[in-house]
């Protein structure tokens, strides 16, 4: 009774990663302090300046400011701006003053009339920003409704609904998301993620949110990226201090011989203390994947395409079919010769990131997962179903699985005699066409069974609408 | 009549239920301050901690620790504690002596030997053994625990833990290549700077593919069968533990590359002998890494200066190795 008058359990709290036991309880303290200062808590969360996501409306500077007028310059683009928007003074007189509140705004000339008169007019070119953190607190509302029963308060994958789920839902706490339009190299791109919230993934329980207003979803995908950031930052922050100040790490080092657990305390608080070491390590990982970040969302990132698509003829089926098979290609190794996903490494064991054998045969991920290589019969494509799609699941892989890229194995010069000759992605294509083709090998009307000699006469089956729009970028 | 009531409680339980359940979340109560850098300092640990820190504290707590409770337990520290603090031992002891009448450039040599009965390691795949690429087995894959007659330990990797801030020579070195050739990857471990071009090539007629799964960052690109070019790649990030390769389409296929920003790393040859030299002047701490008996030293102290010569002996449990 007395937990039904409070309510249930209080307030939400990000859960910490599973390492996070294995510290001392001080390293335990330092890395909740480093969380709580630049990430804070659900329910009070800090927006920091360092992260590169779009955190409030919008940002600028202070073109005329008199009174209850407010005439800013903002930078391109910007979120909607309404009535009740704060104002935050970042630089000038005013900073760390209170804020002012927006009571009209006017989209074209940029210009607010504020709540009550301002007392001291800030000079023209002060930084101020317009909704500070607005838009993660939208995407945080956005995300407790939509996203938290599965993918968690952290973004670890492990909420309530979570263990009934195969396949489980991502855990953003490594920064990787397997379906991408991005290099083998790069992160995600923002397009990639709000395409999977708005297409969901087929063949699992994400499902597509559609409805969602464009504002709504720049929030989720912004709110994503930092619980992403960090989860990774807890990680990385915990890697490093698990190396000296685990309990086992400690133990090994006070049987060493010449170190106490006291000498081992003083020497992380020194550390902690010292701008050299601690603080410069947390600055090097957000630094790194901060960078990593950025430049995913750069245009040279994305997978271009070479030449258009190939249209899909029985010519180019073939060829695919013939690549598949391929020794140096070996898809079929786990996808199967026929295609079932059933191929010989699925029997096959593998060791888990420790070097031990995993106790089920088959494939996994980065994640410790069991995953299966897709059944090419089903017609059903995870990272969506567009020519593009299924181009850059060859190309770049899947990331954090055993999917490799072949970039680099299906590439080739157009004439292969010629070593000027320009570099042509053709192959990829014909794979593509072949894996169109597959759903309808052996269901084509007049056709009997299926013959790998003899391919669908009429392929342009599942690909037909799509091959129009020959996908480039 | 009874029944009724009973259904009236039930329903009024049931409001009561999901009003108290009722998202936590207000708008209100989002408060989102900006912060640039906030430094973080740890001062009030130092006295606060001591209750923690008994020394048959080994378990994992329960409780996540908070500042809160914290000062509450907060005790005076134990007896032996302070002995502990006091009897400071000179940090010299667990340093290799120094060798005198060398000259040059300070420079740390050693070897890593294996103590007890060294277990007989089987082939990874025997020579001849039924695989679906027989011509895996045309050889025999070693195993990748290299042990000399002797007993030394190959493949150990000997490290700098952390790089100086200044004086770290530019890598303008050869590209570091790393070929597949007859289903093993070879060298199996090696050391490479960051920034470094890392060619991966592939020897065999079958498709393999290289993926790299560091802690800092990853990827996992097939490799032209037969290639000649090779595939460039170039890891940006250091690691602090040598970072596991694999090919997955034949799990025997495993390598270690350790990505350093900095030149004082080594691994250790088939005889075990590892050897850096230009050591900068200071104190420096080692790790010494290897796959299966992990941690061999997690912070070995080496004190350089010109005309030093560091070497040492490390002695590796053969039972280890077997795990």
């Amino acid at each position: 009774m007395i937990c039904l008058i409070s309510g249930c359990g209080g307030q939400p709290e990000f859960s910490h990663s599973e390492k996070f036991q294995t510290l001392k309880p001080y390293a335990q303290i330092y890395v909740d302090q480093v969380l709580d200062n630049y990430f804070g808590s659900p329910s009070d969360m800090v927006a920091w300046d360092k992260l590169p996501l779009e955190l409030h409306y919008g940002q600028g500077t202070v073109v005329e400011a008199s009174g209850r007028m407010l005439t800013v310059e903002l930078q391109a683009p910007h979120a909607e701006i309404t009535a009740g928007t704060e104002v935050l003074w970042d630089s000038g007189i005013l900073n760390d003053k209170d804020s002012a509140w927006i009571l009209e705004w006017d989209e074209a000339k940029h210009q607010a009339k504020l709540e009550s008169p301002l007392a001291t007019n800030p000079e023209v070119g002060d930084a101020v920003i317009l909704g500070p953190g607005q838009i993660l607190a939208t995407g945080r509302m956005l995300y407790a409704e939509h996203c938290q029963h599965c993918h968690g308060v952290a973004g670890d994958g492990n909420g309530p609904t979570a263990p009934y789920l195969n396949p489980r839902p991502r855990d953003y706490r490594k920064g990787i998301f397997k379906f991408t339009t991005t290099q083998s190299s790069k992160r995600a791109s923002r397009e990639d993620l709000s395409r999977i919230v708005e297409d969901g993934i087929p063949g699992t329980y994400m499902p597509s949110f559609k409805l969602l207003t464009e504002d709504e979803m720049t929030s989720i995908i912004e709110y994503v990226m930092w619980l992403s950031m960090r989860g990774e930052l807890e990680n990385q922050l915990i890697g490093l201090l698990a190396d000296s100040y685990s309990v086992e790490a400690v133990e090994d080092r006070i049987a060493g011989g010449d170190e106490t657990s006291d000498t081992i305390h003083q020497e992380f608080i020194d550390a902690v203390n010292d701008p050299d070491s601690f603080p410069f390590e947390v600055d090097t990982i957000v630094s790194r994947f901060t960078s990593e970040w950025v430049s995913s969302q750069e245009p040279d990132a994305e997978v271009q395409p070479l030449t258009p698509r190939t249209p899909s003829s029985d010519e180019s089926i073939a060829k695919g079919r013939e690549l598949y098979l391929k020794p140096s290609l070996k898809c079929a190794q786990c996808h199967g010769e026929a295609g079932l996903g059933d191929g010989s490494q699925t029997f096959a064991v593998s060791k888990d990131a420790a070097g031990q054998d995993n106790l089920t045969p088959g494939l996994y991920d980065t994640w410790g997962n069991l995953v299966k290589p897709r059944n090419l019969h089903s017609g059903i494509y995870r990272g969506g179903r567009r020519p593009i799609d299924l181009y850059s699941r060859i190309y770049a892989g899947i990331k954090g699985t055993p999917m490799p890229a072949f970039s680099s194995t299906l590439l080739r010069k157009s004439n292969p005699e010629d070593s000027g000759s320009e570099m042509t992605d053709e192959d990829i294509w014909h794979l593509v066409n072949y894996i169109y083709s597959i759903p309808f090998e052996d269901v084509k009307a007049g056709q009997g069974g299926s013959s790998i000699a003899n391919p669908v006469k009429d392929a342009n089956t599942a690909s037909e609408e799509d091959s129009e729009e020959v996908a480039v970028n | 009549m009874f029944a009724r009531f009973q259904l009236q409680f039930v329903l009024l339980l049931t409001v009561a239920i999901f009003s108290g359940c009722t998202p936590q979340f207000r708008r209100e109560k989002t408060e989102v301050k900006s912060a640039s850098d906030v430094v973080i300092h740890f001062d009030d640990l130092s006295s606060s901690n001591n209750s923690e820190e008994t020394p048959d504290e080994a378990a994992t707590p329960a409780t996540t620790p908070t500042a809160g409770n914290e000062s509450t337990t907060a005790t005076t520290p134990k007896k032996e504690m302070v002995a502990a603090t006091t009897t400071s031992k000179p940090d010299v002891a667990k340093q290799a002596p120094t060798t005198t009448g060398y000259t040059g450039p300070a420079k740390f040599v050693g070897r890593v030997v294996v103590k007890g009965d060294v277990p007989l390691f089987s082939a990874l795949l025997a020579k001849g053994a039924a695989t679906k690429d027989m011509f895996c087995s045309e050889m025999a894959v070693p195993n990748e625990t290299v042990i000399s007659k002797d007993g030394g330990l190959g493949n150990v990797f000997v490290y700098m833990k952390k790089a100086p801030r200044k004086g770290v020579p530019e890598y303008s070195g050869e590209p570091f290549v790393v070929n597949q050739k007859g289903c093993i990857f070879i060298p199996h471990a090696q050391i490479v700077r960051v920034g470094q071009p890392f060619i991966l090539k592939n020897s065999d007629p079958v498709a393999h593919n290289v993926r790299y799964n560091g802690f800092a960052s990853q990827f996992n690109d097939t490799v032209v069968s037969g290639s000649t070019d090779g595939l460039t790649k170039v890891i940006e990030f250091p690691e602090r533990l040598p970072a596991g390769m694999v090919c997955d389409f034949h799990n025997w296929m495993s390598a270690y590359v350790l990505p350093v920003d900095h030149p004082w790393a080594a691994v250790t040859d088939a005889d075990g002998n590892f050897e850096i030299t230009n050591l900068p002047e200071g104190k420096w701490d080692f790790v010494i890494w290897h796959e299966k008996a992990l941690y061999i030293e997690r912070s070995f102290k080496v004190t350089a200066a010109p005309n030093t010569l560091i070497e040492k002996v490390f002695e590796v449990n053969a039972s280890k190795l077997s795990q």
